[in-house]
């Protein structure tokens, strides 16, 4: 492996210019689709756009387990989905990061249902999200044991709207699934993890 | 978007205080995927020659068929040769792109099955060269017995 990759990346895919790696540059409709079709088969172009949604992917999978290790594992098998996955990707209004989104949706939540088979990880997770000890990263950590008490269906609803932000559509269209759908599992997702909150308070 | 003053959406906003940051593992797991499509390009790579070759490879061999298929219906000619009147053949006579003719005896190895046309054009005759050189025309069902005529 190259050590000087990234910078020689990095120069490469900006001097064209057609492509910049800014983050608002990449998110365009038209320069994302142009990157992700050279990222078919260039390498510099695949790793702009890991570095471009690496951070989002993984916070949202971090959200979403609370495990570091788990975490790092997940990241791997989400983006080498991805390397494996993109010839057959088709942009169809779904953004790039949303594709990831779905792809980090499935990891976890087989992850999470895995999880659910040993009651004595979901009572205390191996890795407290943030290392500093704080009134706020206990109610974090006590809203992620919350979280992954209910159906990961319900977990992944909750988290892509209310956490990452994404609109009721985005989501539908990111989980490959009617909006209808999503508000159905925002209701119940709702209602579950109100009454977990409730009994583990 | 989640309001703040739903308790839910309020305690489930905590979580967007998480960020991940792993610099080391980023950098650990971006070799491992350059590394992937290196793989990818180099099997895409093999991929194509291989498939180059393979449709080389076709097209040499069908134009080989071609050539050798004309060459046989273009310059031999397969007739029944001397018979010992029961369909036996022992000579396969051909003829040459140059006109030439040239009878052939059937080496002990030979063995196929060559149609003949007969002289009126409508049937044609099989002859099975056997593997001891003895070439024999398939048994021929029996005429049926004449009917009396009343």
């Amino acid at each position: 492996m190259d050590a000087t990759f990234p910078i020689v990346a990095l120069r490469r895919l900006t001097d064209d210019g057609s492509i910049s790696l800014r983050g608002d540059a990449v998110r365009d409709p038209e320069h994302e689709a142009r990157l992700v079709e050279r990222a078919r088969h260039d390498r510099e172009a695949f790793a702009a756009l890991y570095r471009e949604h690496y951070a989002a992917i993984g916070a949202y999978l971090f959200r979403r387990s609370g495990d570091v290790h788990a975490t790092e594992d997940l990241l791997s098998e989400v983006f080498l989905a991805a390397l494996r996955g993109l010839p057959r990707y088709r942009t169809r209004g779904v953004p790039f990061r949303n594709w990831l989104y779905r792809i980090a949706t499935r990891e976890v939540n087989r992850w999470a249902l895995r999880e659910r088979k040993r009651p004595e990880r979901l009572a205390s997770p191996s890795e407290i999200m943030d290392t500093r000890k704080s009134a706020d990263s206990d109610d974090r950590a006590w809203v992620q044991r919350c979280l992954l008490a209910i159906a990961p269906r319900y977990q992944a609803a909750l988290t892509l709207h209310y956490v990452e932000g994404l609109s009721v559509d985005e989501v539908a269209r990111t989980l490959g699934c009617r909006p209808g759908t999503v508000k159905s599992r925002l209701a119940r997702g709702r209602a579950a993890l109100d009454r977990v909150m409730r009994t583990r308070r | 978007m989640a309001t703040s003053n739903d308790p839910i959406e309020a305690r489930l906003a905590l979580l967007r205080e998480v960020s991940w940051n792993r610099p080391e593992h980023r950098r650990q797991l971006e070799e491992k995927l350059m590394l992937g499509v290196s793989d990818r390009a180099k099997w895409w790579g093999w991929l194509t020659t291989k498939a180059a070759l393979f449709l080389g490879i076709v097209l040499l061999g069908g134009m080989a068929a071609g050539a050798t298929a004309a060459w046989i219906y273009d310059s031999i000619r397969v007739e029944p040769g001397e018979s010992d009147g029961h369909g036996n053949c022992r000579f396969v006579i051909t003829d040459d792109a140059t006109g030439e003719q040239e009878t052939t005896e059937f080496l002990p190895e030979d063995s196929a099955f060559f149609t003949i046309p007969n002289d009126d054009g409508e049937a044609s005759t099989v002859i099975a060269v056997g593997a001891d050189g003895s070439g024999h025309a398939p048994p021929s069902p029996p005429e049926p017995p004449p009917k009396d005529e009343k």
